[in-house]
């Protein structure tokens, strides 16, 4: 009787050294995953939308501003370049598929996208306004999407077509 | 006083629960590692001596390369997110997507300290030449 006590409590000693081995092992997964899948981190309840140009306007001069309206999501200057959290980023810009995210174009939002190597892709902005300048005659498409710390998507995004006139 | 039941049973029986905690405790050290526990103890390399830097989200591996001067390092993006590689007098010329490559010829002697300009605090690594 006693044999099989001393027997149980080997093996259950056996069985909680290995469920807590395994249980720190399964924590630095999980860690890790967080790390590679910042993508997952979104804005739920997040909005995002033009205020101007708006859609189908027609600008009278090459000077564009780009105002956007934002709920539920925290612009965080500070946090830029950061771990993805919940709830919080900046903005990157888009005119015509990156064509004009360039510091003739976007100024100091294209200057950042210089400093941070991607021009002609985007403008990163931690304000909800951008300008840009310069823009030739014709229609135009001034995309914006909320981005994580980390500069990846967080899906929510928004769009606006105008005409320089 | 009564005594303790081990003392007063047969020593041989006593010998046999010693070594059946001694069985279970080998069967732990043993088992262990096979059981995947091992895996965790397995870190990624953090050094290398090619001329290879795989580029992921967000990380470089291995974070320091030590190369021979005139060699060419070349980083290929295998994660999902953009990411640059930017250090001393070398920079790529544009964010890096998913599977593609920025190479940089190192002609000089030294440790030069690189970074991903997009994910600053998250990724850096070094490339070490040697003469």
């Amino acid at each position: 009787m006693k044999k099989n006590a001393i027997v149980a409590l080997v093996l259950a000693l056996v069985a909680l050294l290995l469920v807590a081995g395994c249980g720190s092992s399964s924590k630095k997964s999980s860690s890790s995953t967080t790390s590679t899948t910042a993508k997952t981190v979104g804005a739920p309840g997040a909005t995002v939308a033009f205020v101007t140009p708006k859609d189908n306007s027609v600008s009278p001069s090459s000077t564009v501003v780009g105002k956007v309206t934002l709920t539920n999501f925290t612009l965080a200057p500070n946090a830029v370049g950061k771990a993805a959290k919940q709830g919080e980023g900046h903005l990157h810009f888009k005119m015509d598929e990156g064509k004009y995210d360039f510091p003739k174009y976007s100024g100091a939002n294209g200057a950042l996208a210089v400093k941070l190597g991607v021009q002609g892709k985007y403008s990163p902005s931690v304000t909800p306004t951008i300008t840009y300048k310069g823009l030739p005659a014709g229609k135009h498409k001034l995309e914006v999407y909320l981005a994580n710390n980390d500069h990846t998507n967080t899906g929510v995004e928004s769009e606006t077509s105008f005409t320089v006139k | 006083m009564a005594r303790a039941p081990e003392t007063t049973r047969p020593a041989g029986k006593a010998i046999s629960a010693r070594r059946l905690i001694a069985v279970g405790l080998g069967v732990l050290a043993m088992s262990a590692p096979s059981l995947g526990c091992g895996s965790s103890s397995k870190s990624p390399s953090k050094s290398g001596s090619g001329t290879a830097v795989t580029i992921a989200d967000f990380s470089f591996t291995p974070n320091v390369i030590s190369v021979k001067t005139g060699a060419t390092v070349t980083w290929t993006n295998e994660g999902q997110t953009e990411h640059t590689v930017k250090g001393p007098g070398f920079f790529s010329p544009t964010a890096l997507g998913h599977g593609q490559k920025y190479s940089f010829r190192f002609s000089k002697t030294g440790s030069f300290k690189y970074l991903c300009t997009l994910h600053p605090t998250l990724m850096r690594g070094t490339v070490v030449v040697k003469g």
